[in-house]
């Protein structure tokens, strides 16, 4: 399966914390307008995901800088029926996922149950991604040898950050609701 | 863009500090104490929890009080985070090893920085303002984490990565929940978290909490050479901190005007008079009023009134509490932890 998704802006009016609501109002169409998404099978439970975005100035690293961002994105999976997408589940609704950063060595796996939960842990062994950028679009290349969230729900949610403009955390382009996978 | 600060709730009691300005010499020895204490990661080379800044100036990080996230009517705004070379300054790589190790170029090559820097922590150092030697001037202005009732880095974190002890009102980085996203950096209008890039943490003042807890004074103060720092609760009548905020009104917050109700307070500096024509004093200060209502708000008047008045008081000989105090003559005084227990001095 391969196709281009639209994508919004993750609303900060919704997001915890009294700061970003108020310094970060929503406003404005997402800093990645749109990605493409290829989803193949890999084995029976298993699975390679590419995501392709547009990407000016990659950030693959922050040295030892104090206002560096690096670029990301996630993959996420609902574990439940009915957990909302946008808000990253919701108290007793989860979703977990994948998380590659740029200047990772090594994916994490993410669990989270709504905005400000969310919990990294060590990758499932086999869990990889990887991230290359030219001619201005930068994709990152996930194998995630078993998944049952994902083979379960058939369900799909993507997040990216471009590192260049400060995105971290909940400033970030998202799928407006989960992507149903066909492969 | 704009909108009001979330209140929150305050703790049962608060450690505070108090600042006399009119005492600081800007040894940094406070910075110093500091910084061997707590801050010797390789990530945090850069920062200073506890810094001096000269005054007059653009202080630490550079700019650091237009670059935060509050406006001048203590409302939200996007704030920066500063760049490490050009906010900051990137830590010095010296020449030691050859300058003082090496025979061959002993007394030949200077202490010099291996890089070519153009800006870091002190670099204004005492240039102050003015025209010398008529009306230059300058004072120290030590700065640490505010422990502020309603802290602008705890309402940034979208993880509640950050919170405000209840016990004694000291505010703190829960480090394991912490993700690096670095809202409390830009938020804080002190600029007093810092990002630990290698270990992807913010990091700041933790008020010396394993020694407060035993007792003892945090480092900046206790090895204040100047004897020019208080700490204690601000709710005991017999502490320093009580005499010096409330009860004598002239220990007053930096920039009260954010809205965060700092618990780090500054008795401010009384300013010597200018110089007129045959080097006589004239009835004017150096340190135009203004400036200083700019740091501390329009209460910076009210408290030069008493602590002039008091220091009157003194010259003719009569008995001032407030001068007492102020000066230290008992250093036992300047800490109060508990009700019943002082830390004592041999």
């Amino acid at each position: 399966m391969k196709q281009t998704i639209n994508l919004v802006r993750a609303p900060t009016m919704i997001q915890p914390g009294g700061y970003v609501p108020k310094a970060y109002p929503d406003a404005g169409p997402p800093l990645t307008p749109n990605a493409v998404l290829m989803v193949d099978r890999n084995g029976a439970r298993g699975w390679v995901v590419h995501l392709a975005w547009p990407c000016a100035e990659p950030v693959d690293e922050i040295k030892s800088d104090t206002n560096r961002f690096a670029d990301a994105a996630a993959l996420l999976a609902p574990v439940l029926e009915d957990t909302p997408m946008i808000s990253m589940g919701g108290p007793d609704v989860p979703v977990e996922g994948v998380l590659w950063r740029a200047d990772w060595a090594a994916p994490v796996k993410i669990v989270a149950e709504g905005f400000g939960t969310v919990a990294r842990h060590p990758a499932p062994a086999g869990w990889t991604a990887h991230g290359t950028w030219k001619d201005g679009v930068r994709t990152a290349r996930f194998e995630i040898p078993d998944w049952p969230a994902l083979a379960t729900r058939k369900l799909l949610g993507i997040a990216i950050w471009r590192g260049a403009e400060r995105e971290r955390a909940g400033l970030k382009s998202v799928c407006a609701d989960w992507i149903p996978v066909t492969a | 863009m704009t909108a009001k600060a979330s209140p929150t709730a305050q703790p049962p009691r608060q450690l505070a500090m108090v600042l006399d300005l009119n005492k600081c010499l800007g040894c940094q020895t406070c910075t110093i104490a500091c910084r061997k204490l707590w801050n010797t990661d390789s990530g945090t080379a850069y920062a200073y929890w506890n810094n001096v800044e000269t005054r007059p100036g653009k202080g630490f990080p550079k700019d650091w009080r237009v670059t935060g996230g509050r406006t001048a009517d203590g409302s939200v705004k996007r704030g920066e985070i500063p760049d490490l070379k050009s906010g900051y300054g990137e830590p010095w790589t010296f020449n030691h090893q050859r300058v003082v190790n090496s025979d061959s170029n002993k007394g030949k090559e200077w202490l010099r920085p291996a890089e070519s820097p153009d800006w870091g922590p002190n670099w204004d150092e005492d240039e102050g303002a003015g025209e010398y030697p008529t009306t230059n001037h300058h004072f120290y202005l030590p700065r640490l984490c505010n422990h502020c009732t309603h802290p602008a880095c705890m309402d940034a974190c979208p993880r509640g990565a950050i919170y405000k002890r209840s016990e004694d009102g000291i505010v703190l980085v829960n480090q394991d929940r912490c993700h690096g996203y670095r809202f409390c950096v830009e938020a804080c209008p002190y600029k007093k978290v810092f990002f630990d890039p290698e270990r992807s943490v913010s990091t700041k003042c933790i008020f010396c909490m394993p020694r407060v807890e035993k007792g003892v004074a945090p480092a900046c103060a206790r090895q204040c050479p100047g004897r020019l720092r208080f700490v204690g609760y601000r709710d005991d009548p017999e502490g320093p901190i009580w005499k010096l905020v409330h009860k004598w009104k002239v220990a007053i917050p930096l920039h009260p005007e954010f809205g965060l109700e700092p618990n780090v307070f500054y008795v401010p500096p009384v300013s010597p008079p200018k110089i007129g024509p045959g080097g006589r004093a004239l009835a004017e200060d150096r340190i135009p009023l203004d400036y200083l209502k700019s740091l501390f708000g329009d209460a910076v008047g009210p408290a030069l009134t008493v602590l002039c008045a008091e220091r009157e008081k003194r010259k003719r000989g009569e008995a001032s509490e407030l001068m007492e105090l102020l000066i230290a003559y008992d250093w036992n005084k300047n800490f109060k932890f508990d009700h019943g227990a002082r830390e004592v001095f041999k």
